[in-house]
């Protein structure tokens, strides 16, 4: 099969079993890979009483049929299962070069169930499987692991995971390359249940593409638009020498800058956390994940003062939110080290900051008998490492915002600011009404990267007229409810596709150069797939992806009750900024995107919808178990 | 090769503009293979630490020590390039052994040495580097 390599990994860690399954041609062309793949296997192998943490809870590591080869960028992967911490589908990604390889060690995926009764790691070796013991490395932190594995097996790409996954932190990540991470919702505590500490990459496999002439003719005129042309050289001022850090610029700027856990989007110190900032400061090198053309990534170092002979890469915008503005800590030197702490303890930062933002409120409001102060940058830190090894009130903060909150009662429940258990990432709908939309919709809970529109934030105007020729005047009207949910549609179908090519969101929504004619001639000149050099049928992929994630959280019980926002952002108007007097009109958008997106008024995916995107499996078992009607 | 664009005799490394992505090993294999992989690049990026990157290649030396230390009669120089011929090449490893710089490597797939060609004046890998690291 051209750009797969057509084997799937299976792994029975209680039955200490490893074996190759085929990946089956159908199974790809009706869902490409990356999350659409993984998705397709969560369907069939979880039901709504599948406990995440329990071994029958299958972990996926996935990859899509463009990594690997020489589009940029290429170095991506995703990890998918059900999760701990909000109960529903769950995919984090992650750049670097774990993807890549797993695929030349032979593999488009890894299926993982079951616990093994001793903690191992697995090692991949050029097509060659092994489950080794990892008693030497329980206990151990993400950069010592990554570091004796690589003794064990040079030149290996390592994901592991730190103190925290162990100890079944509900946001703790898996960590890549050390610095890199798959993050959110949770995926570390899942390995950790597993008592799987790392997965070890190797081989010298090859992938061959469908057109190699045509495909090398692509990357290349890819590489030209992420360079040369009008966004492309925008983008290399911007990400290539800021990273994602400028933001903190541009988000003060619309007042959509989260700041005090939440509460307003202007933080009066923004220019000492933000882009200038790290660049003057802190960051030392430029890197990149495989095979990149905007390379985004940066090596931070910190020279001296109690945090000094800190290096780490990152930090990014999300964490100098979450460690910055969110808590109102204007110090950029610990919020280095607070991010080089969650790679080594192996944590989210956006839920980690985020529920220590939380803690501040709750302490300021006297919810909590904790003395936990705004900008505190010392118990910052502590509670960092406390939520790690789940120390004290880190236990607390280690279960979610979400149980804390249902914990302490209504008064905490109206502070605590996530989507569906998932802490929120750096954005404000007040400000930005389609991310509000977007956080409501999204099906792993309070992220932006299901279906963030940046056409609105960051002023796309000549691509809105493109895509949206007769609205593009309403659609790039940040603070107007009018058509966002049309737009959000459309962007959660994109990246759907996006996330199982797998290709990155830089290009495709910052800045958003490649769209739908784009991926069909990519998949088509990858797979050879003939159905997908029609841009339609890419749309239709994109679509499939989107709603069998929905049926999957329709099954655990989600309707349209959840896709709701925090009760900040529905009922206390923005306090200052320019979008002071906001807040968010929900329901408008959400009627509008349920239409689009082929649901009912409910939340819930349409029988016929399913049927006519070639689903009607998933639309009979839905049926089945009452969860929709075959008359919608 | 765009006419009037001058022939490359050598690929010049600016290892503080490296970032380590790699496109450079991505190009250099599907050149020379058609398919995409690491494991075929004639050209590897090396991870010394956080903060320092290398990217490693012939250097199409004035005097190679490969060509001495071949007695396949395998390695040859065609004008100012350093040529490896694949046919010939018997995978004895004494070029390997006998470069300075650590820039020919032992391929385990086809049991010979890999080693840059500077794809006819026209190097993939050049192309490839967005940073100008290699130029």
């Amino acid at each position: 099969m051209y750009g797969y390599t057509g084997k799937i990994l299976v792994a029975d860690l209680s039955k200490e079993k490893t074996s190759v399954k085929e990946l089956e041609r159908s199974r790809a062309k009706k869902y490409l890979g990356g999350v659409g793949l993984a998705a397709s296997f969560i369907w069939e192998l979880t039901d709504a009483k599948t406990d995440p943490l329990q071994p029958e809870n299958p972990l996926i590591f996935v990859t899509g049929p463009v990594n690997g080869t020489g589009f940029p960028p290429t170095g991506r992967f995703a990890v998918c299962s059900l999760s701990p911490l909000t109960g529903i589908w769950g995919e984090s990604h992650s750049g670097g070069f774990f993807g890549p390889m797993m695929k030349y060690a032979g593999f488009d995926m890894l299926l993982i169930t079951g616990r093994s009764k001793e903690a191992v790691y697995l090692a991949i070796d050029d097509g060659n499987v092994e489950l080794r013991s990892a008693k030497h490395l329980w206990g151990k932190d993400v950069l010592e692991t990554t570091d004796r594995i690589k003794e064990e097996m040079p030149g290996a790409e390592v994901a592991c995971i730190g103190p925290a996954g162990e100890n079944l932190v509900k946001f703790a990540s898996i960590q890549v390359c050390k610095y890199r991470a798959a993050g959110r919702t949770g995926m570390g505590a899942v390995m950790g249940a597993k008592h799987l500490k790392a997965i070890a990459v190797r081989g010298e496999n090859e992938i061959k593409v469908y057109d190699v002439d045509k495909f090398v003719a692509l990357v290349e005129e890819a590489r030209q638009r992420y360079t040369k042309e009008r966004w492309g050289i925008a983008a290399q001022e911007s990400l290539g020498k800021y990273g994602t850090t400028s933001l903190v610029e541009a988000e003060q700027e619309i007042g959509r800058l989260p700041t005090k856990n939440h509460s307003t989007g202007i933080f009066k110190d923004f220019d000492k956390i933000g882009g200038e900032a790290v660049r003057k400061y802190v960051r030392k090198k430029r890197k990149a994940c495989m095979g990149c053309a905007i390379q985004c990534k940066y090596v931070a170092v910190i020279d001296a003062g109690e945090f000094g002979g800190t290096i780490t890469e990152g930090p990014e915008y999300e964490t100098l939110v979450a460690f910055g503005s969110d808590e109102l800590n204007s110090r950029l030197d610990a919020i280095v080290y607070a991010n080089y702490l969650c790679n080594k303890l192996g944590l989210d930062t956006i839920s980690t900051g985020k529920s220590i933002a939380f803690a501040m409120e709750l302490s300021e409001k006297g919810l909590i008998n904790q003395s936990i102060k705004w900008g505190d940058v010392e118990t910052m830190v502590k509670l960092v490492e406390d939520i790690a090894y789940r120390r004290g009130f880190g236990n607390e903060l280690a279960e979610g915002v979400r149980n804390l909150a249902a914990k302490l009662g209504a008064e905490a429940e109206k502070l605590a600011v996530h989507v569906k258990g998932l802490e929120m990432s750096g954005q404000d709908g007040r400000a930005h009404k389609s991310i509000g939309l977007t956080h409501a919709i999204s099906v792993r809970g309070a992220d932006h990267l299901r279906s963030i529109s940046c056409l609105d934030e960051l002023g796309y105007v000549d691509i809105a007229k493109e895509r949206y020729p007769e609205d593009a005047k309403i659609i790039l009207d940040l603070r107007s409810e009018k058509l966002k949910g049309i737009l959000v549609e459309d962007m959660e179908t994109n990246y759907a596709i996006v996330d199982s090519l797998i290709i990155c969101k830089y290009g495709t929504m910052w800045p958003p150069i490649f769209y739908y004619s784009d991926y069909a001639r990519l998949i088509y000149y990858t797979t050879g797939f003939k159905d997908y050099q029609k841009p339609e049928n890419v749309r239709k992929l994109g679509e499939r992806i989107c709603l069998l994630r929905r049926a999957i959280n329709a099954r655990r019980g989600i309707t349209r009750k959840d896709d709701t926002l925090p009760y900040k952002q529905l009922h206390e108007p923005m306090p200052d900024g320019p979008a002071k007097g906001e807040v968010v009109h929900l329901d408008v958008m959400l009627d509008e995107f349920y239409d689009a997106r082929g649901c009912t008024r409910d939340g819930k995916p349409k029988y016929s919808k399913l049927k006519e995107l070639g689903m009607k499996q998933v639309g009979d078992a839905l049926a089945k178990e009452g969860i929709i009607s075959k008359e919608h | 090769m765009s006419s009037g664009a001058k022939r490359k005799t050598r690929i010049m490394v600016d290892k503080e503009k490296c970032t380590g992505c790699k496109a450079c090993m991505l190009a250099c294999a599907v050149k020379h293979t058609g398919k995409y992989s690491l494991s075929m690049a004639r050209i590897w990026v090396n991870e010394i630490d956080e903060l320092e990157v290398v990217p490693n290649v012939c250097r199409h030396c004035i005097s190679p020590a490969c060509l001495k230390a071949c007695n396949a009669g395998a390695i040859r120089k065609e004008g100012e390039v350093v040529i490896l011929d694949m046919k010939k090449c018997t995978g004895c490893r004494a070029c390997i052994d006998a470069c300075p710089f650590g820039a020919i490597k032992y391929s385990n797939r086809l049991k010979k040495a890999l080693k840059c060609d500077l794809c006819d004046g026209d190097p993939a890998c050049i192309k490839a580097c967005i940073t100008n690291a290699l130029y």
